[in-house]
């Protein structure tokens, strides 16, 4: 698993041929045989962290949208209930 | 000047698209379900590796999510243009079915990409993120429920009452073309559960392709190893239901939608003019994936010993086999046994092959997965396409309405179109012209069929069916009564103007 660092000599990184990226991005491009990949480096470890550690803006992002989707689902089944009795 | 494209007909066309958007559809309903099942299962026994699998699924399935979105577009557009009256009439009679469908779909989208994008922000909400993932499967039911309502409506048309259109009939009485259409709950349960196997045999089968470039990487190769067995096993689960389901959508089809039912049985329709009977092999390859399947699980033991975490119990796999059994069984019984015979020999052979396959890879399910990712994906292909072309409405002998179509003057001039139709610029040979009508019918087809279409469509017409067409034109919502009818069936066939 690489650290993201850049290994490859000057003259070998096409990147610092062209110049096109400043040298804040090229640390966080990885490898080409890693692009697409999810993998971490501690596979066997579950992540689970206290409640308070989650950004508060997408914890109530995600309780809005579940509470409205569920509202929606329960009109949506209204609707269809509600279709035995006026069809 | 013609314009017309020889090597794909409209139908054709249909049928590319149709394919590819169950290809793609059906998938994202069964990803649904294994996203959430892998990282349920991944939360309850603190597996890491089955979280990540749900997580880079999800990825997957966002990507395809979008592709079948905007193909359902392209589907709709060109079903527009090339048939629109059918396309038309589906509209008018299902329109607020699909607006609630659209609305739907936007939830779905919406949560899909909720789901992903906020994976890692709320680790200290796990059970929150979990219950938005579940959402999923649920509105992905919602969402087929609508439109399997309208596919069984077009399978079996005719057996339903006449659809108006005010708002609280049209939403809340939720038409009974659709709902109450008898083909309805079969088709809909068999795809749920076919979806549910789809879903989770194609990531299986990505599972064992992966392990084929990393069969020397232990970390990876027990990361594809395990979610692939998972997926698997769900797969093979949902197998379970299908030939139950698949036996009474069979008796549905045969007393209500006979002819529905005999294109499938024999062949015939558009899936004899194919040149094979895709039907037959659609389950040729359903038994080669039950016999793969048992293969599978007759490691089994051997795998316990080994420490494999997951296991389907040995009454279900039995089950799996003997309701299959019998499902060819009865099959054989009402077509021929060459059926019952073939798939006998389809179902061994792929037992045979899944066990060697095991066994030549020392033990890793990298082939059998890959083998049974295949099938599934022919499968689902092969019984889309079947079914479709089993719809008396693509077979220009049973619902001439919808293919002896007049070609729009508004239709985009590519694809099909002869740009000057001489059915068009010439009169009809012995069409008599102006002759005075009898005023009450002439006043009836002005007053009534511009509820859905102007007057030139039924001008444009060059079938001399009108009876089979004023039938369709009262189910599909024309008020005439019996009387009115007869005049203006009478008026149209001799030709009279209006």
């Amino acid at each position: 698993m690489s650290d993201g660092t850049d290994s490859g000599t000057a003259t070998a990184d096409p990147r610092k041929i062209l110049g096109e990226y400043p040298e804040q991005s090229r640390e966080i491009i990885p490898p080409a045989d890693e692009a697409g990949e999810i993998w971490t480096d501690d596979i066997d470890t579950y992540p689970l962290r206290e409640k308070s550690e989650d950004p508060r803006w997408a914890v109530s992002t995600v309780w809005v949208w579940v509470g409205f989707t569920l509202g929606c689902m329960a009109f949506v089944t209204w609707l269809l209930v509600m279709g035995l009795f006026h069809d | 000047m013609n314009l017309e494209l020889g090597f794909m007909s409209a139908k054709g066309f249909i049928a590319f698209l149709g394919l590819f958007h169950t290809a793609v559809a059906s998938l994202a309903i069964g990803l649904a379900f294994m996203v959430t099942f892998a990282e349920l299962v991944g939360y309850r026994y603190r597996i890491r590796r089955h979280d990540l699998f749900a997580k880079r699924t999800q990825l997957f399935h966002v990507c395809i999510y979008n592709i079948g979105t905007i193909n359902a577009i392209g589907l709709v557009f060109a079903l527009s243009g090339l048939f629109p009256q059918f396309w038309e009439q589906f509209f008018v009679h299902f329109h607020w079915v699909m607006i609630v469908e659209e609305f739907i779909f936007f939830l779905l989208a919406t949560t899909i990409t909720f789901h992903y994008f906020f994976w890692d922000y709320v680790w200290g909400h796990k059970k929150l993120h979990l219950f938005l993932g579940a959402l999923l499967t649920p509105l992905f039911f919602f969402q087929f429920y609508f439109i399997n309502a309208v596919g069984s409506f077009m399978l079996t048309p005719g057996n339903f009452q006449e659809g108006t259109l005010s708002l609280s009939v049209g939403v809340l009485g939720w038409d009974r073309l659709g709902f109450f259409n008898p083909s309805f709950m079969m088709l809909q349960l068999h795809r749920v559960f076919a979806n549910i196997s789809y879903g989770g045999f194609f990531i299986a089968g990505w599972c064992g392709i992966r392990l084929y470039f990393h069969s020397a990487d232990p970390v990876k190769k027990a990361y594809y190893e395990d979610n692939g067995r998972l997926s698997f096993y769900v797969a093979f689960m949902s197998f379970l239901a299908l030939p139950i389901v698949g036996f009474f959508y069979s008796a549905v089809l045969m007393r209500n939608a006979d002819e529905a039912f005999w294109n499938l049985m024999m062949g015939r329709g558009d899936v004899v003019k194919a040149g094979i009977d895709l039907w037959w092999l659609k389950h040729l390859f359903v038994a080669a994936m039950v016999g793969g399947g048992l293969g599978y699980f007759s490691r089994k033991a051997a795998a316990l010993a080994s420490g494999e975490r997951f296991s389907v119990p040995n009454a279900l796999i039995y089950a799996v086999a003997v309701f299959y059994f019998i499902y060819y069984l009865c099959m054989g019984l009402i077509m021929t046994w060459a059926f019952f015979l073939w798939s006998l020999a389809f179902a061994v052979g792929g037992y045979l092959l899944s066990r060697h396959m095991v066994n030549y890879g020392k033990g890793s399910s990298r082939a059998p997965f890959l083998m049974m990712g295949l099938l599934s994906f022919g499968t689902v292909m092969l019984g889309g396409w079947s079914r479709e072309a089993a719809r008396p409405r693509f077979d220009e002998n049973r619902h001439s309405a919808y293919d002896k179509l007049y070609i729009p003057a508004e239709r985009q001039p590519y694809l099909m179109v002869d740009l000057q139709p001489p059915e068009l610029t010439d009169s009809p040979a012995g069409a008599p012209v102006a002759v005075v009508a009898p005023p009450n019918a002439a006043s009836l087809i002005a007053g009534r069929c511009v509820g859905c279409h102007d007057l030139q469509r039924v001008r444009n017409y060059r079938g001399d069916d009108w009876p089979k067409v004023v039938n369709t034109m009262v189910v599909y919502g024309t008020k005439l009564d019996e009387e009115e009818k007869r005049l203006v069936v009478e008026h149209l066939s001799a030709g009279l103007s209006f």
